[in-house]
């Protein structure tokens, strides 16, 4: 029994681990004022170009490097169309979301052949973290909300978010707030990505993040745009899913349940969380507006 | 003689073909309290954001004791000692008062709140200034969020202090108090622009006045060689118009009684509750409803057109109103970017928003005036435009209302515009037989506020029941037939212009009831 405890919780935080990186950086860009529907694309890119770069070079640093980078450029394109060029974020996120599904193909195919996947990474280009990520995402929500209580950083990227005529005012540019936030926002969920397929996975496959991005949207709204509430959200996700891999193929009660109907417990119990939760959701005021 | 603190050189500005402001030219004093005065769209704002840097001019140039500037950006302004609190204020509502004040001059990447709060108190110039520095925002009163716009600037030593209708949102009490504090900020050596349309406040504190109209500067001078006359007719370029005069009413209207409000009980405690408020209001006459902001007037509205529960009843020619608002009421609410327009839209769509249905394709428009109600089929008629264009236009037209073409959004309307737009909207459109008129004159020039009052006691007189709530005492007294004062939710005294005991108008009276003291 303690065994399978102990498991079960090692795989509850292993799953969080890439939920809540990507989480964080949609929190911070929400934040921020831009609506993060981008996510579940920024962790395909990074996962993919972090064992793309892997694969190539045999060097899981080099492939976390490109994942996180490839995560902050996707940030930069997705900050620079909403702010520059005035785009609805929410057609932006969905544009990059469906442009992501046609490219890595395009490219898995150019480069290895394979439209699906990378090829799979020998154990020196995989990351043997165990629960590292998880540890380093836990530090990471510490020192976020840390950050956005104490730095000037924090309460300019609040005061785009909420007000950015008030930043305006101040002579301080709200586009270039939103800008960078949006860089940081994707370099985070590119950590995501690479978790992914660095740490969890030997390689890209297919569609890896599995609605993890919009997962993590579910968390950021469910912790009311504020970081600790948000990791609360993540683990219980988490543990849905880890509880859904458990439960796979096995009889509950002597009736077989078929694996299809078990993997969509994560996405019933965001369902259940969102519709059960009835805090004052307070969404960034100036979300989805453009300078 | 001081060299002015701010010279405007040949100013122009134009927006498409809407001149906004023409060569204007004028010099200012340092160390004094200077009020910038014209109607809505007469290029005030417009030139206060040329100095702030948030309107770049297409000609001209503006300068600074004697050296000419030109921003790039309003951080260049606050560089050179500009402040301005606009209009709609500048405030992030979630965060503190200090994080307010820090914003934008954080002093390092860790914020130091300690610091900033201990650098902000030194710099005041009288301690009756502190605030609770932790407190949220959003939960302070306007009245507080406008000092913390000021606090702003001071924390920034702002030479140059601009404020864009300071006073529009703000109760009498608060306005003294602001205009206190301005002076005393005046004596540390500022230089203070108010916009404004308030004369009254710019006789009793201000040091000199300057008007525009229609994007020209008419006139300037100090206020002390001055009288209100002289200004007045400059702003109107003419005459002003003469004060409007009430008649009695006519013996028969008493006996038509509109609506009645029994013992309506309604909201919290402590917010702009009401508690067993009854009145009546009849055909033919105004009802002023006084009182300071917050005294249960929103909710006296709300209440009625049916947007918020209530105890008590309400009767509309002795029957109980079931639907809340009627289609033979005409409303003027009191935030009108958020209730009364839709605000991103075109002038010829918010013309016509809510009487729609006169603009069917067959639609017979007797009926359609008076009633909400429509038959199922009516649903799927196709509007016509070009009448629904045509009819708004001539509506427009018979209230005065200036715009550059039906299609412009109504956004870019001044708010006396935007105000007239309503009003012709809720009378044109319908058969009226009631009128709700909330602050229907906030943030309004002089000659709409004229228009305004006239179409009021129109009504009146063609035997309309008007309600009308304000906070501008002189506009109650001008205009109602009886007062009603409101105080925390609470009826506490009515009046009679027309009767003949004690309970005439009478201004000390009045003021008393409406904070409380008998």
């Amino acid at each position: 029994m303690m065994d399978w405890f102990i498991a079960y919780v090692e795989s509850v935080m292993r799953l969080a681990a890439p939920l809540m990186f990507a989480a964080m950086g949609g929190l911070i860009s929400e934040r921020a004022g831009l609506a993060n529907i981008a996510l579940e694309g920024k962790l395909l890119v990074s996962a993919f170009f972090a064992a793309a770069v892997a694969a190539w070079t045999g060097s899981a640093e080099l492939g976390l490097f490109a994942g996180i980078l490839s995560g902050a450029l996707s940030g930069w394109i997705f900050g620079a169309s909403t702010v520059w060029l005035k785009a609805d974020h929410i057609v932006m996120g969905t544009a990059f979301n469906l442009l992501v599904v046609g490219v890595i193909p395009t490219l898995g195919k150019a480069w290895f052949g394979s439209s699906g996947s990378t090829p799979a990474l020998g154990s020196e280009a995989r990351i043997q973290a165990g629960i590292g990520f998880f540890v380093a995402g836990v530090f990471l929500v510490f020192v976020l909300s840390e950050a956005l209580r104490r730095t000037r950083w924090g309460l300019r990227v609040h005061s785009a978010g909420e007000s950015p005529d008030a930043l305006l005012v101040q002579g301080v540019n709200p586009r270039r707030v939103r800008i960078g936030a949006a860089c940081v926002a994707g370099a985070l969920a590119g950590a995501g990505g690479v978790v992914l397929s660095l740490v969890q996975g030997s390689g890209y496959v297919r569609d890896m993040a599995g609605g993890r991005g919009y997962l993590a949207l579910a968390a950021i709204i469910f912790g009311a745009w504020k970081p600790f509430p948000t990791l609360i959200a993540c683990l219980i996700f988490a543990a849905a899913d880890s509880a859904q891999m458990l439960l796979q193929g096995k009889s509950i009660f002597d009736v077989s349940v078929p694996a299809s109907l078990i993997q969509t417990l994560p996405f019933l119990a965001t369902l259940a969380i969102l519709a059960l939760r009835r805090a004052r959701v307070s969404a960034p005021r100036a979300i989805n507006q453009a300078l | 003689m001081n060299p002015p603190i701010v010279a405007f050189q040949n100013v122009s500005k134009r927006y498409g073909n809407c001149v906004s402001l023409s060569q204007v030219s004028a010099t200012f004093a340092p160390g004094q309290l200077h009020a910038i005065l014209g109607e809505n769209g007469a290029g005030k704002s417009t030139l206060m954001k040329v100095l702030f840097g948030l309107v770049r001019p297409d000609e001209g140039s503006i300068s600074i004791q004697g050296s000419t500037r030109s921003w790039r950006s309003p951080a260049d302004a606050i560089a050179a000692g500009l402040g301005m609190v606009q209009q709609h204020f500048t405030l992030v509502p979630s965060l503190s008062v200090i994080d307010n004040i820090m914003l934008g001059r954080e002093g390092g990447w860790r914020l130091n709140r300690a610091a900033a709060i201990a650098e902000l108190e030194a710099k005041l110039p009288d301690a009756s200034l502190r605030m609770n520095w932790d407190r949220r925002v959003e939960e302070l009163s306007v009245g507080e969020q406008q000092r913390v716009e000021i606090l702003k600037l001071i924390a920034r030593d702002s030479k140059i202090m601009v404020l864009d209708e300071p006073t529009a949102v703000l109760v009498p009490q608060e306005i003294e108090a602001l205009f206190t504090l301005l002076k005393k900020l005046r004596d540390q050596g500022r230089s203070i622009f108010v916009i404004t349309h308030k004369l009254s406040e710019v006789f009793r504190h201000c040091d000199t006045w300057t008007v525009l109209r229609l994007g020209q500067l008419v006139q300037q001078g100090e206020i002390r060689d001055t009288s209100l006359d002289v200004v007045v007719r400059a702003m109107m370029g003419g005459e002003p118009p003469p004060p409007i005069r009430l008649n009695p009413p006519r013996a028969e209207m008493k006996l038509s009684e509109l609506l009645e409000v029994r013992s309506l009980t309604s909201g919290k405690i402590g917010r702009g509750a009401l508690l067993d408020v009854s009145l009546k209001v009849h055909g033919g006459e105004i009802v002023g409803i006084a009182g300071v902001d917050g005294a249960g007037q929103s909710l006296l509205v709300d209440s009625l057109l049916g947007l918020h529960e209530f105890h008590g009843e309400i009767l509309w020619m002795q029957q109980a109103l079931r639907a809340g608002r009627r289609a033979d009421w005409a409303l003027m609410s009191e935030d009108r970017h958020r209730q009364a327009l839709w605000i991103e839209e075109s002038v010829q769509m918010n013309a016509g928003l809510g009487v729609e249905v006169q603009f069917c394709s067959f639609s017979n428009s007797k009926t359609r005036k008076t009633s909400f109600r429509t038959d199922l089929l009516s649903h799927f008629e196709v509007l016509d435009f070009e009448r629904w264009g045509q009819d708004v236009a001539r509506w427009l037209k018979e209230f005065d209302v200036r715009f550059p073409h039906l299609g412009e959004r109504v956004s870019r309307l001044s708010g006396g515009n935007q105000q007239k737009l309503i009003f012709a909207r809720e009378l044109m459109g319908r058969d009226v037989r009631f009128v709700v008129a909330h602050q229907p004159t906030r943030g309004v020039d002089l000659g709409a506020i004229h228009q305004i009052h006239q179409r009021l006691v129109e009504l009146r007189d063609r035997g309309v029941g008007v309600l009308l709530i304000s906070s501008e005492l002189d506009e109650l007294m001008a205009l109602s037939d009886r007062i009603i004062v409101l105080e925390s939710g609470k009826v506490t005294a009515q009046f009679d212009r027309w009767s003949e005991s004690s309970r005439q108008f009478d201004r000390a009276q009045i003021g008393r009831a409406m904070i409380g003291a008998t």
